[in-house]
């Protein structure tokens, strides 16, 4: 475990930031219940914030069209 | 100090600005490809920003328009398919001007709340307060952002649209509510109805935090807010067209509004040569969004005049410059009456001066060949020799500030209009043919 700096990520909290990310796309991509589907497109949305906001690499404008249906 | 996002707000500036760059490049790379507007106007393969300032052409609200007006409702400019667009906002437009329309992902409202969170969060509100936000929650988007920003910072929102000004009293009294958002217009509104029904906010309620947001203000009105309410007002500001907020003012140095500079690459630009000018010197603001996805903005020339100053000469901590006094007004706001430069802030500072207004209005008219300011002003009912004092006052303070004596008429209590928004309360009725010097 890293020692926290206050008001910074610890960078194992990055990787797992960047994990979550990775992992909520997956399922964003193959998801067909609608229910968990729109459930993972919000988390994406605000996942994708959160790395920004840190300078973390992610994928930008990744949809930029109409987004599959739920 | 404790800041919403520590990283992006302390970042040392060549980081900050290399982020910047690397963001901007995204965004315009997005917008290239993805929007027909956006390709005619800007160039692949650009290397800096240097580069990014001298090739990408400004962008007037004209060309909004235009580009709106190919295929309507939103034309060439979005970089989205507007299918994906979770909202649809506008401004309100004006007489033979459609509105401009704006179409944002979820994502997008994901960061302009965001946007919010960082001004609140540096105005002192924190998880587990109360705010309410005096807005009509409609196609103007105003507002909407601050909800969210509450409720996403674990605040208790009480949405008050619909709600008239007493009922609004009534819910920041009854509930303790402690944060606020709304324009100072309004903040004077709900001061004069909070007179007519003996209220006392300032005891009665237990507001803390102001954010006054959407208007240049005078400090006069400022303090007048601040006593009225016991609180703090902080300036902050957004447009439709930018999507979320780009400044807010900092506790630690009065009128020190920092730019949201992980979201915006802002310049200030002379508005006669169009040349960057240097900290410290008024400029037209023009501003590139780095983070928004479903319409985007790259040197849009805002009309807001600023004066911007160095991150360090706050004490904040925070590496995002500000602009000093917000936006001091908009770039064809300046009158010239008998050869002076007169504003809307410093008409509103004179008369806010002048205790017992409630509200007024200032013309500008052409009489007998010269320019004259004609006021009209509701100070309530005060008597025949309480009225005639403060007429003169009003006119000897004007005369000292501004070197004109003008007319001063009082009108009957409640006769002028009131706003839940923007007001205006400078109008030019002069001949638009006849030059002003
Ligand atoms: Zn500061």
């Amino acid at each position: 475990m890293t020692n926290a700096t206050p008001g910074l990520l610890t960078p194992e909290q990055e990787g797992d930031l960047v994990a979550a990310y990775r992992a909520v796309r997956r399922l964003a991509e193959g998801c067909e219940v609608p229910a968990v589907r729109a459930a993972v497109l919000a988390a994406e949305a605000e996942l994708r914030l959160a790395l920004d906001g840190q300078d973390l690499d992610c994928d930008y404008y990744v949809r930029p069209g109409r987004p599959p249906a739920p | 100090m404790s800041y919403w996002n520590t990283k992006a707000e302390t970042m040392p500036r060549p980081e900050l600005e290399a982020w910047q760059w690397r963001r901007l490049r995204r965004a315009a790379e997005h917008a290239r490809h993805h929007s027909p507007f956006w390709a005619d106007r800007i160039p692949g393969g650009l290397s800096s920003p240097a580069e990014f300032t001298a090739r990408v052409p400004l962008l007037h609200k004209a060309d909004l328009l235009a580009a709106q007006a190919v295929s309507p409702p939103y034309g060439t400019w979005p970089s989205i398919d507007p299918a994906a667009g979770a909202r649809h906002h506008q401004t309100s437009g004006t007489s033979g001007n459609p509105p401009v329309r704006s179409i944002d992902t979820a994502r997008d409202w994901v960061w302009s709340t965001d946007t919010f969170c960082t001004a609140l969060y540096a105005n002192g509100v924190r998880s587990g307060q109360r705010g309410m936000v005096c807005f009509g929650y409609g196609l103007f988007a105003g507002f909407w952002g601050m909800h969210y920003a509450l409720e996403r910072m674990g605040c208790t929102v009480f949405p008050s649209a619909g709600l008239d000004s007493r009922s609004r009293i009534g819910l920041l009294t009854e509930y303790r509510i402690e944060v606020v958002g709304l324009t100072p217009s309004y903040a004077l509104r709900l001061m004069e109805v909070a007179r007519e029904e003996g209220v006392d906010l300032a005891r009665e309620a237990n507001v803390e935090v102001i954010l006054a947001g959407a208007e240049p203000r005078s400090d006069r009105t400022t303090a007048a807010i601040e006593e009225a309410f016991g609180a703090r007002v902080f300036n902050a500001a957004g447009t439709t067209e930018y999507g979320g907020v780009f400044m807010f003012e900092c506790p630690a140095r009065r009128n020190a509004c920092h730019v949201v500079e992980s979201s915006c690459y802002d310049e200030v630009l002379d508005p006669d040569t169009g040349r960057a000018v240097p900290y410290g010197a008024q400029g037209v603001r023009v501003t590139s969004g780095l983070s928004r996805e479903g319409v985007q903005l790259f040197r849009h020339w805002t009309e807001d005049v600023v004066v911007r100053r160095p991150h360090h000469e706050c004490g904040c901590g925070r590496s995002w410059d500000f602009y000093d006094g917000g936006i001091l007004r908009r770039v064809d706001d300046m009158r010239k009456i008998r050869g002076a430069s007169v504003t809307p802030v410093m008409v509103e500072d004179v008369v806010r001066a002048v205790p017992g207004v409630a509200e007024f209005q200032a013309s500008i008219r052409t009489v007998r060949g010269l320019d004259t300011v004609h006021l009209r002003v509701d100070a309530g009912e005060p008597d025949g020799e309480g009225g005639r004092r403060l007429a003169r006052e009003l006119a000897d303070r004007f005369k000292r500030a501004i070197g004109i004596r003008p007319e001063v008429e009082l009108v009957p209590p409640g006769s002028l209009p009131r706003t839940e928004w923007k007001a205006t309360r400078l109008h030019d009725e002069r001949d638009p043919r006849t030059p002003h010097p």
